[in-house]
């Protein structure tokens, strides 16, 4: 993978409004933030290498994959990624009760491995209202509260050198594949620092279709619905075709095609539905209410979802053929649609990834 | 006995003529090169009534109120000051003056610490304002003491112009004895309506003031054609005449000595120049075969002389006039002895080099090697860089195209890198909260983008006030960031209506800036921009807020100030540990953006370096590293 710095993240992603907030970029950067839900640029930078741009889902590992599939013409074959075992599960009697969108896997997964000693604390999605907020927890309540999908892009991994600097050493994530397949870029240290520490023990990676954008979102329901007033949003299985938003006793229903719209514009050339990159996977099963479709990817995994089960902390079964096609399918289409896209827009073209001018540096020195 | 001389800068000087003419009042507003007029009246003549005025327009109030009960006064401002006081300037040409009073106007040709190249001059002739250019420091001090004379024999204000090499530079003066005279200030007003030392003081009746005004003028001229303060010399019949004013006597004549052309050129240099002394002026032109105007700034005497000379053009024909308007001398800029040495080779058509090539190479070399690359930077510990970091951040952040007006103050510095370029419009007192009152009302015309004014605090008092009561009372959207600290500290820390101290030193009352805010009706929050987290919250919360006007005041004292400069409330140190350099990622965030000249990189051991005898120990550098790599202890 050719490095670049901020000037070519800007040029290549930033601007063109392809990010879709995963947070990498401002994760310790002095000069690039995560601020009510927008990567921003509060100062200029004139690295030509950053990590900035070398942890970049966007730009980064996945540009890199795309051409490989482009190349290769096969870019539908193993369309969930390496996977160990897929299997339907839900949270076990021992795990606590929650307000989960599904079956309260991921947050039984989560309290189980901090409780297990796994992890000293986990990096997830808390909430303001129906605003998503990176959050770091250390305990159950704390799970708890970020338990449910939140739809709006968050930036998750902005976080983690604030996690690291107090003293977490074994921290869990919870993220949407873009989140997962930066963190995967973020450990293995592309830029080869001697400083660097992984500290991340485990990753959770969740299904996901597409995140809505925040801004736009907000802009959408503002003269429909005070934001206020909003606790919590859904969006059943297929076919409701529906995002239903719950006030304390009421709620409004907008139909999914015009919420579509309002969707990352990022999200339209990310190939990976299922994250492909994280210790277990866990996405909505379609028909079986109550229930997660989950993937487990690493040994890791799979020692922690047979320990949990052991211990009652979750429940298994095998996962229908039918669910599995259409998981499959699910796949297929968001890769084809996002090479396609990546096409349309150059992205996979030789030039695409080119050096920016640096000349109108700031600088007070002017010594660069 | 015999004269003692003494080295005085210009502005001294002019002191010296002032107490010398026995000024009782003095009134000003700091502004360089004015400022040390005022402030060395303050601490050096008890006995009168000195004032740092909340603008020029109120000190040249404050002025006419003492020539109007008695006493010789004067008012001190920059040129821009005048314009702010133009208004009052051109009723109170018109009114007439009682006991002599002056206004020294501080021009600064070349800009060097203003952001403009106003020429007051202008205002003489548009205003109808006798005006005297004193060429060298003997003549700062005595014309400032005739000005008064003759501002008592004809009734009216009279303008002293001074230029920053006068007012700053230094030379031998030999004072003249100081008038001590006991005076009892009273304003007399039951007499006639038309005396101008009993009746009202107005402007009205205006054909009769104006017409009074023209007769002032004319007299003015008559006393102006045998003034010593005009000097010519040279041959009697020159090759070419030298007309020049102020400080550009100095120029010239060095000029002249240095091609040797004192037989050839005459210098005919004009103290008084407006109303000019056309006998005097048609009389040498009559004689030389060409002439030659040196001034800076404004071609005023170049095109005022001309217009003179098409008048006489029967007496003595058609001469060949080199000036600004013949492109020999340049528009912009301050003038020196090599452009005129420049000009007049080009006219004799002569050779002359100033240096050997060869030192030339040298002085290139070195300058390209010794001097480093440093752009314009805020002090060490200036509050001011810590503010501009903040609004600059908060801005990023909100990530809206917000944008910073600005206004005069070291801040006005917020425009360059060394600011972070925060400033995006920069004009004149007070105009970056007009510009920002203007702005916020743009919204039905689809402008989202935040409004953000800075303002000094002696600004604030000065005209910041009311573009703020617009902004409230025409319900615009923005918020002004006052930047209070604590002085008028570009000028020299003079007080301000802010202050418990008056321009005396003593206890004054003072006006909360805060107070005035609220009362205005604008939501005001103060912070400490020393304190980055709670500055930038702050100011988030206003600017994420669409609707109304804030005020932020940042209130940290200069760090120059006499009452801070010394003292170190932290001592700093680089964590060696920590800063690990080109590997960090933070991309010298210290040095490269926050660029405190205490802050150096060290390019050999890869790492910042504290400047300790620069440092202040503000402590705002620990803030910024992001891997706490620079530690504060407190000292």
């Amino acid at each position: 993978m050719t490095l670049f710095g901020p000037e070519e993240l800007s040029q290549q992603i930033l601007d063109p409004g392809l990010c879709t907030l995963c947070g990498a970029c401002a994760n310790i950067c002095p000069y690039i933030k995560a601020h009510n839900n927008k990567i921003v640029t509060i100062f200029s930078c004139d690295r030509t290498e950053g990590r900035c741009y070398a942890h970049c889902p966007k730009v980064g590992a996945l540009l890199d994959k795309m051409s490989q599939f482009y190349k290769a013409q096969s870019f539908t074959e193993n369309p969930i990624g390496e996977y160990i075992k897929i299997i339907k599960a839900r949270k076990g009697v021992r795990a606590p009760e929650g307000d989960f969108q599904n079956s309260g896997v991921v947050s039984s997964l989560i309290i189980f491995a901090m409780e297990k000693g796994l992890i000293d604390a986990a990096l997830l999605t808390g909430k303001d209202g129906i605003n998503p907020v990176p959050t770091v927890v250390n305990n159950r309540d704390g799970v708890l509260e970020c338990a449910g999908s939140k739809y709006i892009a968050s930036p998750v991994l902005s976080m983690m050198g604030q996690a690291s600097d107090s003293g977490i050493e074994k921290l869990g994530i919870v993220g949407t594949p873009c989140q997962i397949t930066a963190l995967s870029q973020i450990r293995q240290n592309p830029l080869g620092l001697e400083e660097f520490k992984n500290n991340t023990a485990l990753s959770i990676g969740l299904f996901c279709t597409w995140a809505l954008d925040g801004e736009k979102f907000m802009k959408y329901l503002a003269p429909k619905k005070d934001i206020e007033s909003i606790k919590s949003m859904d969006i059943p299985p297929p076919p409701a075709e529906k995002l239903i938003v719950k006030c304390e006793d009421s709620f409004m229903e907008f139909p999914l095609n015009e919420i579509r719209k309002l969707k990352l514009a990022g999200c339209g050339i990310c190939p990976d539905m299922t994250s492909e990159l994280s210790d277990i996977s866990v996405g909505a099963l379609e028909g079986f209410n109550g229930w997660n479709t989950l993937i487990i990817r690493s040994e890791k995994g799979e020692q922690l979802v047979s320990e949990a089960m052991d211990q009652g902390f979750l429940e298994i079964g095998t996962l229908p053929d039918k669910c599995f096609k259409n998981l499959i399918i699910g796949a297929v289409n968001k890769r084809e649609q996002a090479v396609k896209k990546c096409m349309e827009l150059g992205m996979l073209d030789d030039d695409f990834k080119k050096a920016a001018n640096l000349k109108d540096k700031q600088t007070i020195t002017g010594v660069s | 006995m015999e004269a003692v001389s003494s080295l005085m800068m210009g502005n001294q000087a002019i002191v010296r003529g002032a107490v010398e003419a026995g000024v009782k009042v003095a009134a000003g507003y700091p502004g360089t090169p004015s400022s040390e007029i005022i402030d060395t009246l303050s601490k050096t003549a008890p006995d009168i009534y000195t004032e740092w005025s909340v603008n020029e327009k109120v000190a040249l109030e404050v002025a006419a109120a003492g020539s109007f009960a008695g006493l010789r006064s004067l008012a001190v401002m920059k040129q821009p000051g005048v314009n702010v006081a133009a208004d009052f300037l051109m009723h109170l040409a018109l009114s007439g003056t009682r006991a002599g009073m002056v206004l020294v106007a501080a021009d600064d040709p070349g800009a060097l610490s203003s952001i403009n190249e106003g020429d007051t001059r202008l205002y003489s002739k548009l205003m109808g304002i006798p005006l005297l250019e004193p060429g060298n420091f003997q003549e700062a001090c005595d014309m400032t003491k005739w000005a008064f004379e003759l501002s008592e024999q004809l009734k009216s204000l009279v303008i002293l112009r001074t230029v920053t090499r006068l007012s700053h530079a230094s030379g031998n003066v030999i004072a003249g004895d100081i008038k001590k005279e006991e005076k009892k200030a009273y304003f007399e007003f039951n007499g006639n309506m038309l005396d101008p030392m009993t009746g009202i003081v107005t402007t009205i009746p205006v054909s009769i003031k104006h017409s009074w005004q023209h007769e002032k003028l004319h007299q003015a001229g008559q006393i102006f054609e045998t003034s010593g303060f005009n000097t010519c010399e040279g041959p009697e019949n020159p090759e070419l005449l030298i007309i020049t004013t102020s400080i550009c006597d100095l120029y010239a004549k060095e000029a002249v000595d240095v091609l040797k052309l004192d037989n050839r050129v005459a210098v005919l240099k004009l103290g008084t120049t407006w109303p000019l002394p056309s006998k005097l002026v048609q009389n040498k032109i009559q004689k030389a075969g060409a002439v030659l105007f040196v001034e800076e700034i404004q071609p005023f005497i170049e095109e005022n002389i001309k217009v003179l000379s098409a008048g006489a053009a029967d007496k003595f024909g058609e001469k060949t006039y080199f000036g600004k308007l013949s492109n020999h001398i340049p528009m912009i800029g301050e003038l020196n002895p090599d452009i005129i040495i420049k000009v007049l080779q080009q006219i004799f058509n002569l050779e002359y080099q100033s240096s050997s090539d060869s030192y030339r190479k040298v002085a290139e070399k070195a300058v390209e090697n010794c001097l480093p690359e440093r752009e314009i930077a805020f002090c060490p510990g200036c509050p001011h860089r810590a503010s501009f970091f903040t609004i600059n951040k908060v801005l990023g952040l909100d990530n809206q195209d917000g944008f910073t007006c600005g206004d005069i103050g070291c801040y006005s510095l917020g425009i360059l890198p060394g600011g972070f370029s925060t400033i995006k419009t920069l004009h004149a007192m007070g105009s970056g909260t007009g510009l920002a009152s203007g702005f916020g009302k743009f919204s039905q015309f689809g402008m989202e983008q935040p409004i953000i004014s800075v303002c000094g605090d002696s600004t604030f008092f000065h005209s910041g006030m009311p573009p703020l009561v617009n902004a409230v009372h025409n319900e615009s959207n923005l918020t002004m960031v006052i930047l209070d600290n604590s002085g008028t500290a570009m000028t020299g820390f003079q007080p301000h209506p802010g202050l418990s101290m008056g321009t005396d030193g003593k206890s004054a009352p003072g006006v909360d800036i805060a107070d005035v805010c609220r009362a205005i009706g604008a939501e005001t929050k103060i912070c400490d921009p020393f304190n980055l987290e709670k500055t930038e919250k702050t100011l988030l919360e206003f600017i994420e807020k669409t609707r109304g006007v804030n005020v932020l005041i940042l209130k940290q004292i200069c760090a120059l100030s006499p009452e801070k400069k010394g003292s170190k409330p932290f001592n700093m140190s680089i964590d060696k540990a920590k800063c690990i350099g080109e590997e960090c990622g933070c991309n010298r965030i210290c040095t490269r953006i926050f660029s405190c000249p205490a802050l150096i990189w060290n390019k050999e051991k890869n790492s910042a370096l504290i400047n300790d005898i620069l440092c202040t120990g503000c402590g705002v550098c620990a803030e910024i590293c992001p891997s706490d790599a620079i530690l504060r202890e407190k000292i």
